[in-house]
């Protein structure tokens, strides 16, 4: 796809002045991105330790809610940098999911290290999908990559290996692991995924390649003509999302216990994390987790009133699309200029 | 002169749109090159073909020496072609700053750090210093030409294309941007200028050529290609010291 670059020419480059750039200095970090990072960490370290302090039910709706934030994440980082509008990332959370099946029910591996392998399948189907998908563009692209999906869905509901089109059980993997280490290990699972999602975009954005991934995110034409190469970035984001997603199909259907094509390659998977990325704000890291609490907020709220909970959802989709654009956090980006996980460079004066 | 860049008999089809016909033109090392034509002669596409933004149906380019009509923008950045679209396209989200250090580091494909060095020298030599932690999204339409052509030059260039960046300025500001740009000449960088202000184009170019419906009707030097009567004939008569 994307052709050789050529040996280096021997440039004679404008000479730059070999003046020594002491005079200025360029500061990354910020009080707020410390408030950040300990937040961070004090609520992975909470989290973590919730099977010994907290109740079933609590650790059932913390691991709902890490690994929608954890999908949120990755489709924040292909719609939101990369500029790849996907509507078919159910597609790996369903193979991540059959994965169960395949390695952990019929193959005997153990369930939780199943996690990891769904991960790399995932991987390895990605990339004849995007070989295929990334011959379309913007909205073709959209729509090809829930065709990907649905043909994903079809397949596995015509394999009887698989259960078919009714699915299966996967309580057979998980005979054997005492409930509380299957609530714990699915939790810290989910933990690793919802957090480890934040902290690596964190780490990645505000390194040299983070630079590259914002400009991609802001104008590809521009980031082109700048020296980015903006297919391979798209690939390699892609691959990513589509192993992250995969990974976090797995522990989805780990909570679950029971899977069916219909369930694990349905387009809610993907519908909920575009209400949750673009409502909480598209293209920046604090934008997903304040999407995922208030999806959780409203879904606990509006739970009683039936079918009307998913028109009021839409209601305040609708809503928040009109009045803040780029969401609840690009407003207060814009309104206070304020950021947990500041990736912005500054260039000050030294005296 | 060594030849820096050579476009031959190059041909663009939008479907059956021919927006380039046969295009054959070269710049060479240090020269200083000013494209004229009305709207929609193909001037940008001209552009285009160049950084790779679109690739030709058939003909060749090469620069320096290489024949690049196969790479990927990116690839031609680094190995010196830089550009700046006629609308800007400034990465809204970041600074002025980061916007200029994405120039350094990657159409250098140099590190961060070493970037930087180039970054802050680009800011002060485009007058952006006292702008380079404003987000490029609250600039004006003159500062978001000058962090186009600061970007570009951030990339350290051998060729330089302008796409229109005169365009929408005053009388003033033309008059330091043509100053501006004849330093970047100075430091034996090639140029390729698409202008519809004819004036600060003829105060930098040493080469014109006039492109009309694709072709290429006319080229040489400025004066005499302005005289033409082809050109009067294209341009209805429009006086050369008056701003289009």
């Amino acid at each position: 796809m994307t052709s050789q670059t050529p040996p280096p020419l021997p440039v004679t480059v404008a000479p730059a002045p070999a003046r020594a750039p002491a005079k200025y200095a360029v500061t990354l970090s910020t009080r707020t991105s410390r408030v950040g990072e300990t937040l961070l960490l004090v609520t992975a370290i909470a989290l973590c330790l919730m099977p010994w302090w907290g109740d079933r039910s609590l650790i059932r709706t913390s691991t709902e809610f890490l690994y929608i934030l954890a999908l949120a994440q990755m489709w924040n980082m292909l719609a939101g940098y990369a500029g790849l509008v996907s509507i078919g990332q159910q597609a790996f959370v369903g193979i991540g999911g059959y994965c169960l099946v395949v390695f952990g029910v019929q193959m005997g591996l153990n369930i939780f290290l199943v996690v990891p392998v769904a991960a790399v399948v995932a991987a390895l189907v990605a990339v004849p999908s995007a070989l295929v998908l990334f011959r379309l563009r913007g909205a073709y692209f959209a729509v090809g990559t829930w065709v990907v999906a649905e043909v994903f869905r079809l397949l596995t509901a015509n394999a009887s290996v698989v259960g078919g089109g009714s699915g299966t059980s996967i309580t057979a993997a998980v005979q054997g692991i005492p409930v509380w280490w299957r609530d714990a290990l699915t939790l810290w699972g989910a933990v690793i995924l919802g957090v480890g999602a934040i902290a690596a975009g964190y780490f990645v954005l505000r390194s040299r390649y983070g630079l590259a991934l914002q400009a991609v995110r802001d104008s590809e034409a521009a980031s082109g003509s700048l020296g980015i190469r903006v297919r391979r970035m798209q690939w390699m984001l892609y691959i990513a999302s589509a192993a992250g997603c995969g990974a976090i199909g797995a522990i989805i259907f780990i909570s679950k216990l029971r899977i069916s094509p219909s369930a694990a390659f349905s387009l809610d998977w993907t519908t909920t994390v575009f209400f949750i990325v673009v409502i909480g704000g598209i293209g920046t890291l604090e934008g997903p987790i304040l999407g995922t609490i208030l999806f959780f907020a409203l879904r606990g709220l509006l739970s009683d009133f039936g079918s009307w909970y998913l028109i009021l959802l839409g209601a305040v989709a609708v809503i928040v699309m009109i009045r803040m654009p780029d969401g609840l956090w690009g407003w207060v980006l814009r309104r206070f200029n304020l950021s947990l996980f500041p990736t912005r460079r500054r260039l000050d004066r030294t005296p | 002169m060594t030849t820096l860049l050579d476009v031959s008999n190059v041909h663009k089809f939008y479907g059956s749109l021919h927006v380039t016909q046969d295009m054959t033109f070269q710049v060479a090392e240090g020269e200083a090159l000013g494209v004229i034509g009305p709207n929609g002669a193909g001037k940008t596409t001209l552009f285009n073909l160049i950084t790779g933004d679109v690739r030709p149906n058939s003909g060749r380019i090469s620069f320096a020496g290489q024949v690049i009509d196969r790479q990927p923008p990116a690839a031609r950045c680094v190995t010196g072609i830089g550009r700046t679209y006629q609308i800007p396209h400034p990465f809204t989200g970041m600074t002025v700053f980061e916007n200029i250090l994405v120039g350094a580091a990657f159409g250098n494909d140099i590190p961060e750090r070493e970037a930087t060095g180039v970054a802050i020298d680009v800011l002060e030599r485009c007058g952006l210093m006292d702008k380079a932690n404003r987000v490029a999204g609250s600039l004006t339409l003159l500062d978001r030409k000058r962090l186009e052509l600061a970007r570009a030059l951030a990339t350290r260039p051998r060729l330089l294309l302008l796409d229109e960046i005169a365009g929408g300025l005053t009388e003033q500001e033309v008059h330091e941007l043509v100053a501006l740009v004849n330093t970047i000449r100075a430091d034996g960088v090639s140029l390729i200028w698409i202008e519809h202000i004819v004036h600060a184009l003829l105060a930098v170019v040493d080469r014109l050529i006039v492109v009309n419906f694709g072709k290429l009707l006319r080229q040489g030097d400025p004066r005499e290609v302005m005289a033409s009567p082809e050109v009067r004939e294209v341009y209805m008569g429009i006086d050369i010291n008056e701003p289009a």
